[in-house]
């Protein structure tokens, strides 16, 4: 007796069982749990490589994202070879996703850009940076902004997308810094003295380096005044201190030597005399 | 009260000069201590300690005055050294050093001041975004062991391995490797032997030997300059 007729017979209303192919039931099922188990496996190696140079939070997210997506795709494979199409649901999917992206725009650009912060690291967290004309020391970075602290004290979040398209000035990047400032003495006080006490000044300071040599010349012999470029390297971290005491060690030691530093005077010179009346 | 000469190991009572710096040490209780530093007749630094069981006198790394900022030091020679193809030679280099005063309980100690005994300067060895910020001295070169007052003795190995003649003008040392030792009831100071192989007439390697003086004691190091567990060479990359 065929096995159909058996089914029919011996038990009504299941015989819907015999009609599907077992075969296909179990590929599709092969292809799931395959799928689902490769995809585990990509998530961890994900997780394991992104975690080195990204916050344990993002990568978490990065591989949880790669992981949801491969499982969409198992899914639908599987479906497929059971014969299920569902081209229909990948567009509804598909214009969903549209709508979504459009809605979600600048959600996702932060997202990304954060991620490719993450991933070419122009700052880090205690930098000292400019973003986007925006001064301060670097706080948080996450997935959507970036959060610094103004030399004010004021905190200030910046959009991802912000900070990757700006122009991030990061002097902490470096261990050595320029200071670059120009000493203006009078046309009556010795240039040579002046010279040579701005020298002794800036040698004497522990932070200005040995290497690269400080550089002292006279840059301009300007309108009000003789000019004194002063180039020196500091370590970046000594920065804003050894600028203002050198600044204030210099005014100091130029005063003491009677060099004057002048403010701007100009000679007025008149075509015709000038008349000059007095009031008895 | 007399004044007494730097002397490297425990401390009694008095009043010490320490290059321009006087130091007190004066018993203020049971288990108390006053201490002062002078310069002139003004007082820089001035501390009270409750509780001891012995302060120290001990020469220290030229790293932590005015302000902890690097681990390196590099020495520039006064007078360069010409080293033939192959060949190796020594010879004994000052490594420039500061005074520390500790205070020891129970084995663990505290510093309690730092004294520097020249002029800081600083220098960039490299360039500014590979390179690094090193302290700078300018050292003399010595022949045979010459203890120097207020300094280091370093016995400097030099091996060139390579075929052509090169010039060594400077040394770049890692502090945290670096030992220094001490003979107590003296003023002499040395560190361990350190071995630069020239690998390029602009590279070289330098290791981290043994000392090369008997009845030395080595220093505690303080804590930004314990040395690490594994001892690596330090690199010279930019230069020698």
């Amino acid at each position: 007796m065929h096995l159909n007729t058996v089914f029919n017979e011996t038990t009504p209303g299941i015989g819907w069982l015999y009609q599907i192919d077992w075969i296909r039931v179990l590929i599709a099922l092969g292809v799931l749990f395959t799928g689902i188990f490769i995809s585990l496996l990509i998530r961890r190696v994900i997780y394991r490589v992104s975690v080195k140079f990204m916050p344990k939070d993002i990568s978490s997210i990065l591989s949880k994202v790669v992981y949801y997506v491969l499982v969409i795709i198992v899914v639908i494979s599987a479906f497929g070879v059971l014969g299920i199409d569902l081209t229909g649901l990948i567009i509804a999917g598909g214009i969903l996703g549209i709508i979504l992206g459009f809605a979600l725009q600048s959600v996702t650009s932060n997202f990304v850009s954060g991620l490719f912060l993450f991933w070419e690291r122009p700052l880090k967290i205690g930098d000292l940076v400019e973003i986007d004309g925006q001064i301060g020391r670097v706080v948080d970075i996450s997935i959507m902004s970036t959060k610094i602290v103004g030399l004010d004290g004021v905190l200030i979040r910046i959009p991802n997308e912000k900070v990757f398209q700006a122009i991030i000035n990061n002097p902490s990047k470096t261990i050595a810094r320029r200071i670059d400032f120009v000493v203006g003495i009078s046309y009556h006080s010795d240039a040579e003295k002046a010279y040579n006490v701005i020298r002794e000044i800036v040698l004497k300071h522990p932070f200005v380096l040995v290497y690269p040599e400080p550089d002292i010349f006279v840059e301009e012999l300007g309108d009000s005044s003789v000019n004194i470029r002063v180039r020196v390297w500091v370590p970046t971290s000594e920065w804003y201190n050894v600028r203002k005491e050198l600044l204030w060690n210099i005014k100091k030691a130029l005063d003491q030597s009677g060099i004057e530093i002048p403010f701007p005077q100009r000679d007025l010179w008149f075509r015709s005399p000038l008349e000059i009346r007095l009031k008895k | 009260m007399v004044l007494q000469s730097l002397k490297y190991g425990n401390v009694e009572f008095g009043e010490y000069v320490i290059d321009g710096h006087r130091a007190l040490f004066r018993e203020i209780g049971k288990d108390r201590i006053l201490y002062r530093r002078f310069v002139g007749e003004e007082i820089v630094l001035e501390r009270i300690v409750f509780g001891y069981e012995k302060i120290m006198i001990v020469p220290v790394y030229p790293a932590l005055t005015p302000k902890y900022i690097t681990n390196y030091l590099l020495l520039e020679f006064k007078t360069p050294i010409h080293i033939a193809p192959g060949s190796m030679t020594y010879v004994y280099v000052e490594v420039p050093i500061d005074i520390a005063i500790y205070v020891y309980m129970d084995k663990v100690f505290t510093v309690l001041d730092v004294i520097p005994l020249f002029e800081p300067k600083y220098t960039l060895y490299g360039d500014p975004f590979n390179g690094l910020i090193a302290r700078y001295y300018s050292s003399s070169i010595y022949y045979e062991i010459t203890p120097i007052r207020g300094k280091a003795l370093a016995k400097l190995t030099l091996r060139n391995r390579t075929n052509e003649w090169v010039i060594v003008t400077r040394l770049l040392v890692d502090m945290s490797p670096l030992k220094i030792f001490y003979k107590p009831g003296t003023s002499e100071a040395y560190t361990q032997e350190l071995l630069m192989v020239i690998d390029s007439p602009s590279t070289a390697s330098v290791g981290y030997g043994d000392p090369f003086v008997s009845d030395i004691e080595p220093i505690d190091d303080p804590p930004e300059l314990r040395q690490p567990r594994i001892i690596l060479k330090t690199d010279m990359l930019w230069g020698i």
